[in-house]
């Protein structure tokens, strides 16, 4: 008996108050067969506010809708969010999850391609920004910090990710099972990447156009991306040593 | 060849030295009893102390102590004490830091995941009441 697949979207937000109803209005717009879980991160804007707006519009329009909005009490970081949103995942029976970040960067129409790719029998799949030439200009210190950070994975985990900094990713049921239980806290993305590799999980990475951020602040600087490149790096090394 | 251990520790910064661990000692310890410290906390803090106060006491002691981590200037086998118990103690405390983090983000994800459940299962609740009232 084929088992039906129960996929969770989750969408973690801190402080955006100017795009999260555009993310949230293209996914719904889909009209996927999934759960919506919006992990509000202990925002202090209006970020809470739309969200119960949003909530009450959707129910309004759908009596079965599956909009979830989670609270944080306090920030705690997009490494603690997304774990909020896979425990809720993993405890409520989904065997797939899909994190796609709340700054309204990644199109949802890659949604279903994505997917796709975990049915190709990976662990992971990430949407990635590099792995094709895209329109989107990535920062060039960020681009440095990703390209680092890509060639470290090649020398602890000997695979080559090209998007190690991506939000938009699937989550399949074993890697869903792994993060609900363990997921870092600070630099989740490069560090469960290599968390994965180290334990023989599949990684696939799929080429999405990202688009340019349009309101609200990235939550890394400029200011400090020297520091965070440092900082990933280490954490990097240490992850690679790391037991599951 | 012998090596040379010079130095000596004056009267006067005998007695403050072997007055200084006491203090401290003293408060560690009162701190414990008003229940302001765990004693789990003050293992390394006796430790230090205990190890100050035994050097500062004895003489003989310093100047073995001092051979033996091979310090030709004994009075600072006494800082090394206490550096070497002070990075123990930040170490200690990092990784009790740490270990409160993930239980406070644990803490918060449950707060969080129970509150969702709370809430649609009032929102679930009042469904079932107005239904009930308009059949009545």
């Amino acid at each position: 008996m084929v088992k039906k697949t129960k996929v969770c979207i989750i969408v973690p937000t801190f402080n955006e108050e100017g795009s999260i109803k555009t993310i949230i209005s293209e996914i719904v717009k889909l009209k996927l067969n999934t759960t919506l879980v919006v992990v509000d991160d202990g925002s202090v804007d209006n970020t809470k506010s739309i969200l119960s707006k949003l909530k009450v519009i959707t129910t309004l329009r759908d009596k079965n809708s599956k909009l979830k909005i989670l609270t944080h009490p306090f920030n705690l970081g997009i490494g603690g969010a997304v774990q909020t949103g896979l425990r809720y995942a993993w405890e409520n029976g989904y065997n797939v999850a899909i994190q796609i970040d709340g700054d309204a960067q990644h199109d949802p129409k890659y949604l279903v391609k994505l997917l796709k790719g975990l049915g190709e029998g990976a662990d992971l799949v990430i949407g990635s920004r590099y792995i094709k030439k895209t329109k989107y200009k990535t920062p060039w210190p960020r681009l440095l910090g990703i390209k680092i950070f890509s060639a470290l994975i090649f020398i602890t985990c000997r695979k080559k990710v090209y998007d190690t900094t991506s939000g938009y990713r699937v989550f399949g049921k074993s890697a869903l099972e792994l993060f609900s239980k363990h997921y870092p806290q600070e630099f989740p993305e490069p560090r469960s990447i290599v968390t994965l590799l180290k334990n023989g999980y599949t990684i696939k990475e799929i080429p999405v156009e990202t688009r340019e951020r349009t309101t609200g602040q990235s939550s890394i600087s400029l200011f400090n991306a020297v520091y965070l490149m440092f900082s990933i790096s280490i954490a990097i090394l240490f992850e690679s040593f790391k037991k599951k | 060849m012998d090596q040379v251990f010079e130095g000596t520790v004056s009267g006067r910064a005998q007695i403050l030295s072997t007055l200084g661990s006491l203090t401290l000692f003293s408060l560690i310890i009162y701190l414990i009893r008003k229940g302001k410290l765990k004693s789990g906390y003050s293992i390394l803090w006796f430790l230090t102390f205990g190890a100050i106060l035994g050097i500062s006491v004895s003489e003989t002691a310093l100047f073995w102590f001092s051979k033996l981590i091979g310090v030709y200037y004994a009075p600072s086998a006494v800082f090394s004490i206490l550096i070497v118990g002070l990075i123990l103690v930040v170490v200690h405390f990092s990784v009790i830091l740490s270990g409160l983090e993930q239980k406070n983000k644990t803490l918060t994800q449950e707060i969080t995941l129970l509150k969702e459940k709370v809430g649609s299962k009032v929102r679930k609740n009042q469904k079932i009441k107005k239904l009930k009232s308009a059949k009545n």
